[in-house]
């Protein structure tokens, strides 16, 4: 079976088709455009799980394609979001988005599947380049070139780590391990500034509202689930992931409860909720394990179908704004339901998905005695449905206000919203469904009295808040400071003081430029003159050079 | 507060408070002690809530800035 399957990845299909793409056109383009993620969630459930394809190349061995459980259910993730993505945006007309996000999703199931290092890289590098291209196809040059930035960063990062820990080992295996070295800790910074963690976090909400109305339905699915997966692959149970995760969970609430773009609010809620997986896989037990994989199918669902809610709207309208929009309920109905039931199931309202993911992160926060993160996350859950199932419906379906609708959604579009509805409701039903994918979450308790009533008195008395503070929450024009300022804004007020300080030091600092420059010109030539007649140095001085040379490798060898 | 805004947080405490008498009526099974107490999640979610809310609302005030940023 493995190999009949071999060669045929879930990653290969998609990158092929989307480099093939471009070169087809009409209705043979859209059925590429349809058919490669359908036969490449086909392929995620084909292939067999085992030890998987293996191959040996300049003395490294690589597992190209590594089939287990957890391949399987991010795989499972990935396939749905870009089968819904595509049927979303087959009408989109740039045919550089389409190949992309090809790309992009080629490359997520290529991080899925990968069984080592390096495979693992390579396909790290394709999702920055496809998510990159899917953001500049929709003209956002300079925003796309500071995503790619900071994505080159994340990968020098990944990259210098990778070659540390290959270096230090010897193996280029996925396996646990902590980030108790620098190669490690420079892995995990990689991998981190891919999730979205602080102090990088700004990259999503910059990013992805940049891109087309069906662009962003891809960049919600693929990245900072992708960074997951790799942190459940390569540092379970590292205790910094905690704190971290936490924190992007507070980062997360805190600037969608303020964001007035529809988009930037959900591109916030991202960073929210995979501080929410990045907690659980710092708890590193199987069951917080397996509960961050589900959480992250469950997130790739309902945020996939916000992000479509929120495209219909830009699409309908040409407005994401809060501030310009309101009483689309009555203008766009389908697209409103979408709306609330991604909301409902982000904010864990029973009977969603959303609900079962949840209840499994807390479970293993509970089974693992993390009291601190248990009582944190759920009170952050209470603050996530003010924004998402309250104060975004509240003012862009119900609210005063109404805004004009030009266009109507495509049936394509309305089909893709309703199979996601579907996809959140019937496992939350049926929480069985989701226990078959993962196993390990069999005795949460899901849908007990007790639970049910603990979750609808969150949910009810967060609404009491969000009825008596609604001034405190009334969106507002205008941004909110980020650290990206710092590359951002700074440079530009900085310009000014700059040239100021060039024009009263310049002179002097050209001149002491240049008389270094003529001091290393001259000791340069006299050791080139000096090693050129090293034949004729004596033994000993030969042997203390030699002995200092041999320190400085061993000190640098034991850093 | 204007009226409908009102006659909303009315029917929302009426159900909450129903919600709690119903939860004294159930079997918990509390993972931190309190946890399991009969209207903990109303009481903590209401503070939580209220928090959120008045942090978003600080941080705001002070980081929040007219004006689309440039480049969006």
């Amino acid at each position: 079976m493995t190999e009949t399957f071999g060669p045929l990845s879930p990653a290969l299909i998609l990158i092929l088709a989307g480099l093939i793409l471009p070169l087809v056109k009409g209705p043979l383009r859209n059925a590429l455009f349809l058919l490669a993620p359908v036969a490449a969630l086909a392929l995620v459930w084909a292939l067999p799980l085992g030890p998987g394809l293996a191959v040996d190349w300049l003395g490294l061995n690589l597992v190209l394609i590594a089939p287990d459980n957890m391949a399987r259910i991010f795989g499972t993730a990935f396939g749905i979001a870009a089968i819904a993505g595509a049927l979303f945006g087959v009408t989109q007309p740039s045919a550089t988005e389409k190949a992309a996000a090809l790309l992009y999703a080629g490359a997520a199931q290529g991080i899925a599947f990968a069984g080592d290092l390096v495979t693992l890289f390579v396909f790290w590098e394709i999702l920055a380049i496809g998510s990159t291209l899917v953001i500049w196809s929709n003209g956002h040059a300079r925003a796309g070139l500071r995503y790619a930035l900071i994505h080159v960063l994340g990968g020098v990062l990944l990259f210098a780590g990778i070659s540390a820990e290959i270096s230090g080992s010897g193996n280029v295996a996925l396996h646990a391990m902590r980030a108790d070295t620098i190669g490690r800790w420079l892995m995990l910074a990689g991998i981190l500034v891919n999730a979205g963690a602080l102090p990088l976090s700004a990259w999503v909400a910059d990013a992805y509202p940049k891109a087309s109305w069906s662009g962003a339905v891809f960049l919600s699915a693929f990245t900072t689930k992708a960074a997951v997966l790799v942190l459940i692959r390569l540092f379970p149970g590292e205790p910094a992931l905690t704190w971290i995760g936490l924190a992007m969970a507070i980062y997360g609430l805190t600037y969608a409860l303020l964001e007035n773009d529809i988009r930037k609010l959900l591109s916030y809620s991202i960073v929210g909720q995979v501080g929410f997986m990045v907690v659980a896989v710092g708890i590193g037990s199987p069951l917080a394990l397996a509960a961050a994989a589900l959480h992250a199918l469950a997130h790739i669902l309902y945020k996939s179908l916000l992000m479509m809610a929120a495209g219909s709207i830009l699409r309908a309208t040409g407005e994401t704004r809060l501030t310009a929009l309101g009483g689309l309920a009555r203008s766009m109905p389908f697209t409103a339901v979408a709306m609330l039931i991604g909301g409902f199931s982000l904010a864990a309202l029973p009977l969603t998905a959303g609900f079962v993911s949840k209840s499994a992160i807390l479970a293993a926060l509970a089974e693992g005695q993390a009291g601190f993160y248990w009582f944190a996350l759920t009170a952050v859950s209470a603050g996530s449905f003010l924004y998402i199932g309250l104060r975004l419906p509240w003012f862009a379906l119900f609210g005063p206000g109404s805004a004009k609708v030009m266009a109507g959604s495509a049936p394509s579009m309305l089909a893709a919203m309703g199979l996601l509805c579907v996809l959140l409701v019937v496992p939350g039903c049926f929480p069985g469904l989701l226990e078959r994918l993962v196993p390990e979450i069999a005795g949460v308790p899901i849908l007990t009295a007790d639970h049910i009533l603990f979750q609808l008195q969150m949910l009810v008395a967060a609404s009491c808040i969000f009825a008596l503070l609604l001034p405190l929450l009334r969106p507002s024009a205008g941004s909110t400071l980020d650290f990206d300022w710092l590359w951002r804004e700074l440079p530009r007020l900085a310009a000014p003081h700059w040239r100021r300080a060039w024009a009263l030091f310049g002179k002097p600092v050209v001149g002491i430029w240049a008389e270094t420059r003529g001091r290393w010109a001259s000791f340069s030539q006299r050791s080139i003159l000096l090693l050129g007649a090293a034949g004729n140095w004596r033994t000993g001085k030969i042997a203390i050079w030699a002995t200092a040379l041999l320190a400085i490798y061993v000190l640098i060898a034991a850093l | 507060m204007d009226r409908l805004r009102r006659l909303v947080l009315i029917a929302l405490a009426v159900v909450l408070v129903l919600l709690v008498v119903a939860d004294t009526f159930v079997t918990h099974h509390a993972s931190f002690g309190i946890d399991g107490t009969p209207g903990f999640a109303a009481r903590f979610s209401l503070v939580s809530a209220a928090i959120a809310v008045a942090v978003s609302y600080g941080w705001g005030l002070l980081m929040r800035r007219p004006g689309e940023r440039a480049d969006d």
